[in-house]
C-alpha cells in the first residue's frame, strides 16, 4: 500500500499536489501531456525530490531514500538499456555489483528473457533488436529487480498500437499473481480499460483518485473533457 | 618502469665510477650532443685526468641562478660575453688562473674569470649562386636588390644580440635610422640561429646572420663552396665562447686541471671540426687549412660586458621601434 | 554525487600542480609590478593575433566539418585521420613545411611567378595567422565533426524529411551543435595561440610580432629577470583564464531530443555535393601539401640516421605513452564545467615558468634531474589536458544526462558505473584523446631541457641539436621520423578506441 501524505512537488513555476492512498493492483495514471504524470511517478521512484509531505510504502517512509533503495522498479520512456552493452550485460547490472557476467547470473537472465519471449536474444546489443524486443528486455530487467512496485512511464508509446497492447497484456500476466503493484502512465484511456483496476487522474496541479477504472471512464467521471 | 631502469642505471653508473672522482661540467645542449665537441673532449680529458667527466646539458646562467651555491657544477663551459655580467654577479665563479697571453685573439683579453676557448666573427653568410654582388658593408646590405636577409631576435638569440650591438657600435646615434632603412630587406626575424639558418639553406632567404666560420662546415662536410661569409669594411663583431670555474667545486684541483686542458692542443684541435669555430689558443698557422683560408675582416669589434650591458637595452629598443613601423 | 568529489579533488590537485610552480618562482624571485611599453605591445599583439587565429580556425572549420559529416565516400576515415596531422606536428617541422609550400621559394610562389603574378607574402601578421590556422583548423574540424556526429541519426532523418530550406536546416540541425561546441573550441585555440611563440617569431617578420610567451622567454633567459618572467606569466594566465571562463558563460547546455523515428535514407542536391567535395579538397590541399613537402625532403635521410636519434625516439615514445595515460586519466576526472576551466590552465601557464618553478619545488626534495622523465611526462600531460577535456567533456556530459535516471534506478554508481558505462561508452573519445595527448607529448621539447637534460634526450631536442650542428638534412629526416611517430601513435590509439 502506497500513501502520499500532503505531498507537494515544485519545479520552477509548476506545482503538483498529491494526497492519496494507492491500493495494490494494476493502476493506470492518466492525464494530458505536461500535466505532471511523470513527475508524480518520479517522486515515487526517487528521481524527483518532493518539497513537502511524506511518501510511505507499507507505513515506512521512503521519500528520503535514493532510488535504488526504494522498493520500486521503473521503465522509462527512453534510455532503458545501455546501448553498448549486450542484453546479458545490461540485465547483469541489476544482479548485484560485478565486473563480469557470472554463470549463475546468466542463467537467471536467460530464464527471465524466456518469460518475456526473447530468450534467444541474450547476446544481442539493443541496436540489433526491434523496438518491441527492446521493451521486452527492459521489462525483463524490472522483473529481475523483483520489486513489489513497478512504475511504467509510457514505455511503449513509440510502438504500434497492437504491439503496445500486447506488451501491456504481457506486463499484466507477469505481475498479476505476484502481489506486484503496477503504475502505468498512459494518455490513452483504452490502455486503462484493458487492464487497470484503478485509475489516477493527473490534472490541474493535482493527482486525483484512485478511482475504480469503470467509474473513472464514465462519461461524467473525472476524465470529463479528456475522452 | 622506464623510471626504474633509469634509477638502476644511475645507481650502477655511480657504483662503477665510485673509485674515480667526478668532474661535473655544465654545458649548453648543442655542446654535449654527439655532433658537438662534448664527447671528444670528454674522451681526451679522461685519458689524462684519472677521473670521470660528466657533462650536464641545459641553459647555463638561469640554471646557476636557480641552483645557487648548492650547484653541482665544477666547471661551466659555453658561456658568452652577453651573459658574463649576470654570471659574475652570482658570485659563484673564481679566477681561471690561466695566462691570457697564451690566447690568440683579435683583441686583447683581460678577463681573469672567464676564459675564451673558441671564437669567430659574427657575419652575414650568403649563397654565391644567388647573390652576385656580395655586400662589403652595412650600406651595401641596404642596397641588395631583391636579396632577402634573415636575422635572429636580439631578445632570444645571442647572435641576434651581437648584430644589434655591432650596428650600434658602427652607427652610434644613427643606428635606429639604419634599421629603418634595412627593414625592407629583412625577410623575417627568428627566435634562434637554427631557425634562421634553416630558412637560409632551404632557399627562403639569400643572406643569413651567422658566423664567418659557418662556410667551413659546408666546405668540409658537404664539399659545398657556394656558401660564403660577407666581409664588411667596417669590421666585425667578435664572438667568444667562454669557460669558468666554480667557487663551490668539490674537485677544485680537477677543475683547475680542466682549465689548463682547455688551452692545450688536445682540446684546441677538437674545436674547428666539432664546434665550427676558431680555436682560441692556437695561432692561425696551426689551424686546419679550411679555417685558415676563410676570409676574415681587418678590424674586430668587441664590447666588454659593462659597455654591452649599458648599450643593450637602448639598442634593442631602437631596433624594435624601427622594425615595428 | 561521487563525481563531484572526484572533480573537486582533481581540480585542487591540478591547480596545485599548475600554479604551484609559479608561486614557487614568485617566492624565489619576487614579482615585478610595472609593465613597459614593449610589454604592452606584446600583450596587445598576442591578444589580437590569437583572436584572429581562433576566429578564422573555428569559422573555417564549420563548412569542412559539415561537408565531411554529410558526404560519404571511399577513404573518408583516412581523410579525417590525415586532417588531424598538422595539430600533432612539431612546431618547427610544421613551420618548415609551410615555408616549403607558401614561402618565397615555395611551391605556390613558384607557381604564381610562372604565370607572372606577384608573390604571396607569408612573413608578417598574416604569416602568423596562416600558421596558427594550419595548426588549429584540424582540431576545430575534428571536434565540430564529432559534435555533429553525436546528433542522433533519427533526428537527422526526421528533419531532412521535412524538406526545409538550406538555412532552416542549418538553424534546426547544426546551429544547436555549433552553439554548444564552437565557443569552447574558440577559447581553446585562443589559448593555444596566446602561448605560442616559435611560430610567431619565424613567420612574424619582425619584432611587431612579439608575443607574451616570447617576452617571458626573453626575461628568463636573456635579461635573467625572473620577477619579470613571473609577472608576465601571471598576465598570460589571467588572459587565458578570462577567455575560458567567458566561453563557459556563453555555452548553454542542450538537452538532447530523443526521437526514435526511422525514415528512409536521404540525399543531397548535386550542387551541395560538388560544393562539399570542393571544400574537402581545398582543405586537404592546404593541410597535406606542407606535410608532403617535409616527407619528400626528409625521406631520403631517414634510414641513415644515427642510432642516438632512434634512442631519443624510443625515449620520446615512452614519455608520450606515460603522459597520454596521465592526461586522459585527469581528463576523465574533469569532464565538467569547472574541470574544463581548471584544465585550461595547462596552456595558460608558460612552460618556461612551469619548468623553472617545478625545478625550484623539486630542489627541496632532492635532485630534480633524477626526476626528469616523470616530470617531463607530467608537464606534457598537463599541456595536452585542455584538449583532452574538450574531447571528453561533451560526450561524458551526455552520458551522465541520458543515463542518469537508469543508473540511479538500478543503483549503478562509483567504480561499477565507471567500468560498465563511463569507460566503455567513452572509448572512442578516449582513444582519440589518448592519441592526441601522445602525439602532442612527442612533439614537445620537454621543459626539463631548459634546466639540464643530462641523461635524457627527447627526439625534438635531438632535432635542435642537429640543426645547431648544421646538419639540416639529418634534422629534416629526424623531423620526419618525429612526425611519423607522432602521427603513428595518434593513429594507433585512435584505432584502438574505435575497434576495441
Amino acid at each position: 500500500m502506497i500513501r502520499f501524505d500532503d505531498v507537494i512537488i515544485k519545479i520552477g513555476d509548476f506545482q503538483l499536489n498529491v494526497n492519496m492512498t494507492i491500493p495494490k493492483g494494476f493502476i493506470a495514471v492518466i492525464g494530458q501531456s505536461g500535466a505532471g504524470k511523470s513527475t508524480f511517478l518520479s517522486s515515487l521512484s526517487g528521481h524527483q525530490d518532493i518539497d513537502s509531505g511524506k511518501i510511505l510504502i507499507n507505513d515506512t517512509r521512503i521519500d528520503q531514500l535514493p532510488p535504488n533503495q526504494r522498493p520500486c522498479s521503473v521503465i522509462f520512456q527512453e534510455f532503458n538499456l545501455f546501448p553498448h552493452l549486450s542484453i546479458a550485460q545490461n540485465l547483469n547490472l541489476v544482479c548485484g555489483n560485478h565486473f563480469f557476467v557470472s554463470e549463475g547470473a546468466r542463467k537467471k537472465i536467460q530464464e527471465v528473457l524466456e518469460k518475456v519471449g526473447i530468450g534467444e536474444l541474450i547476446d544481442r546489443l539493443p541496436s540489433q533488436m526491434s523496438g518491441g524486443q527492446q521493451s521486452r528486455a527492459a521489462l525483463a530487467r524490472v522483473l529481475l529487480q523483483k520489486n513489489p512496485i513497478l512504475l511504467l512511464d509510457e514505455p511503449f508509446s513509440a510502438l504500434g498500437p497492437n504491439q503496445k497492447s500486447e506488451l501491456i497484456e504481457l506486463v499484466y500476466s507477469l505481475t498479476k499473481d505476484q502481489g506486484v503493484t503496477v503504475l502505468l502512465i498512459t494518455h490513452d484511456p483504452k490502455d486503462a480499460e484493458q487492464v487497470a483496476d484503478h485509475c489516477i487522474v493527473v490534472k490541474d496541479k493535482e493527482a486525483l483518485g484512485p478511482f475504480e477504472t469503470l467509474e473513472a471512464l464514465r462519461e461524467d467521471g473525472p476524465l470529463t473533457g479528456y475522452l | 618502469m622506464r623510471f626504474l631502469t633509469f634509477l638502476t642505471g644511475i645507481f650502477l653508473a655511480t657504483f662503477a665510477y665510485a673509485n674515480k672522482p667526478v668532474l661535473t661540467v655544465y654545458a649548453p645542449d648543442y655542446f654535449v650532443s654527439e655532433w658537438g665537441p662534448g664527447p671528444s673532449i670528454e674522451k681526451e680529458f679522461e685519458k689524462i685526468c684519472e677521473c670521470d667527466l660528466k657533462f650536464s646539458a641545459g641553459d647555463l646562467v638561469p640554471r646557476l641562478i636557480l641552483e645557487g651555491s648548492s650547484t653541482d657544477a665544477d666547471i661551466v663551459i659555453g658561456l658568452n660575453t652577453d651573459v658574463t655580467k649576470k654570471a659574475r654577479e652570482t658570485g659563484l665563479f673564481v679566477p681561471h688562473e690561466q695566462s691570457n697571453d697564451t690566447l690568440f685573439l683579435p683583441i686583447q683579453w683581460t678577463d681573469s674569470t672567464f676564459l675564451p676557448f673558441n671564437w669567430s666573427y659574427v657575419s652575414f653568410v650568403y649563397d654565391e649562386t644567388k647573390v652576385s654582388q656580395p655586400p662589403k658593408s652595412f650600406e651595401d646590405l641596404v642596397k641588395m636588390n631583391g636579396a632577402k636577409i634573415v636575422i635572429q631576435d636580439p631578445r632570444s638569440s645571442i647572435s641576434g644580440l651581437a648584430l644589434i650591438l655591432w650596428v650600434k657600435e658602427v652607427y652610434g646615434d644613427k643606428a635606429k635610422e639604419y634599421w629603418s632603412r634595412l627593414a625592407p630587406n629583412i625577410l623575417t626575424v627568428t627566435k634562434g640561429w637554427s631557425e634562421a639558418y634553416g630558412l637560409f639553406t632551404s632557399g627562403e632567404a639569400e643572406i643569413v646572420l651567422s658566423f664567418n666560420t659557418s662556410p667551413a662546415y659546408h666546405i668540409a662536410a658537404e664539399d659545398d663552396q657556394t656558401k660564403k661569409a660577407a666581409i664588411f669594411d667596417e669590421g666585425h663583431y667578435a664572438y667568444f665562447e667562454l669557460v669558468g670555474k666554480l667557487r663551490n667545486s668539490d674537485q677544485p684541483e680537477l677543475a683547475s686541471k680542466f682549465m689548463r686542458f682547455v688551452l692545450s692542443n688536445e682540446f684546441q684541435d677538437l674545436i674547428p671540426f666539432t664546434n665550427w669555430s676558431y680555436p682560441a689558443a692556437q695561432d692561425r698557422s696551426n689551424w686546419p687549412e679550411v679555417f685558415a683560408q676563410l676570409p676574415y675582416p681587418e678590424k674586430a669589434y668587441f664590447l666588454n660586458e659593462a659597455k654591452a650591458d649599458q648599450m643593450r637595452k637602448k639598442a634593442i629598443e631602437e631596433w624594435r621601434t624601427a622594425l615595428s613601423q | 554525487m561521487a563525481h563531484r568529489t572526484v572533480t573537486v579533488i582533481s581540480c585542487l590537485f591540478l591547480v596545485g600542480l599548475l600554479l604551484g610552480p609559479l608561486m614557487f618562482l614568485i617566492h624565489f624571485s619576487g614579482l615585478s609590478m610595472s609593465l613597459t611599453s614593449s610589454d604592452m605591445a606584446a600583450i596587445e599583439f598576442t591578444f589580437i593575433q590569437a583572436a584572429y587565429s581562433a576566429t578564422l580556425s573555428t569559422v573555417l572549420a564549420i563548412p569542412v566539418a559539415k561537408a565531411l559529416q554529410r558526404q560519404k565516400f571511399w577513404g573518408k576515415q583516412f581523410v579525417v585521420l590525415f586532417l588531424g596531422a598538422p595539430f600533432i606536428l612539431p612546431v618547427i617541422v610544421a613551420v618548415l613545411g609551410l615555408i616549403l609550400v607558401f614561402g618565397n621559394n615555395g611551391l605556390i610562389n613558384n607557381f604564381l611567378g610562372f604565370f607572372g603574378f606577384d608573390p604571396l607574402k607569408i612573413y608578417g601578421f598574416w604569416g602568423v595567422i596562416l600558421a596558427h590556422v594550419f595548426f588549429n583548423l584540424p582540431l576545430a574540424i575534428r571536434i565540430i565533426l564529432q559534435g555533429l556526429n553525436d546528433v542522433p541519426g533519427e533526428k537527422y532523418r526526421l528533419i531532412l524529411s521535412l524538406k526545409l530550406s538550406f538555412t532552416q536546416k542549418f538553424f534546426v540541425l547544426d546551429w544547436p551543435v555549433l552553439k554548444k561546441v564552437c565557443p569552447s573550441i574558440w577559447a581553446v585555440i585562443f589559448a593555444i595561440c596566446l602561448s605560442s611563440f616559435a611560430v610567431a617569431l619565424t613567420l612574424g617578420g619582425g619584432p611587431k610580432a612579439t608575443t607574451v610567451e616570447l617576452a617571458i622567454y626573453q626575461s628568463f633567459f636573456y635579461d635573467l629577470d625572473f620577477a619579470k618572467a613571473a609577472q608576465l606569466a601571471l598576465v598570460q594566465v589571467f588572459l587565458v583564464f578570462s577567455v575560458v571562463v567567458a566561453s563557459q558563460f556563453i555555452i548553454r547546455p542542450e538537452t538532447v531530443l530523443g526521437l526514435n523515428i526511422k525514415t528512409s535514407n536521404y540525399s543531397h542536391s548535386s550542387f551541395e555535393k560538388a560544393l562539399d567535395f570542393l571544400i574537402i579538397i581545398v582543405t586537404l590541399f592546404f593541410i597535406l601539401t606542407p606535410i608532403l613537402a617535409i616527407f619528400l625532403f626528409g625521406f631520403a635521410g631517414i634510414f641513415s640516421l644515427p642510432t642516438a636519434v632512434f634512442k631519443a625516439a624510443s625515449l620520446s615514445v615512452q614519455i608520450a605513452i606515460l603522459s597520454s595515460l596521465m592526461s586522459v586519466f585527469f581528463g576523465l576526472c574533469l569532464t565538467t564545467k569547472i574541470g574544463e576551466v581548471v584544465g585550461s590552465l595547462g596552456i595558460a601557464v608558460s612552460p618556461i615558468v612551469m619548468g623553472a618553478g617545478t625545478f625550484l619545488m623539486l630542489k627541496n626534495f632532492g635532485n630534480p634531474y633524477l626526476l626528469a622523465i616523470p616530470v617531463t611526462a607530467i608537464v606534457n600531460a598537463l599541456i595536452s589536458l585542455p584538449f583532452v577535456i574538450r574531447i571528453l567533456k561533451p560526450p561524458a556530459e551526455e552520458i551522465r544526462i541520458e543515463f542518469n535516471n537508469l543508473s540511479r534506478a538500478i543503483g549503478l554508481t562509483g567504480i561499477y558505473w565507471i567500468w560498465w558505462v563511463y569507460l566503455p561508452m567513452l572509448k572512442r573519445p578516449i582513444g582519440f584523446s589518448l592519441g592526441l595527448a601522445a602525439a602532442l607529448s612527442m612533439g614537445d621539447l620537454g621543459v626539463i631541457v631548459l634546466f639540464g637534460s643530462g641523461e635524457i634526450a627527447t627526439l625534438p631536442l635531438k632535432i635542435y641539436q642537429l640543426m645547431g650542428a648544421y646538419r639540416l638534412d639529418e634534422a629534416l629526416a629526424s623531423a620526419l621520423l618525429l612526425s611519423l611517430l607522432a602521427f603513428g601513435s595518434f593513429a594507433v590509439f585512435d584505432r584502438i578506441g574505435r575497434f576495441l
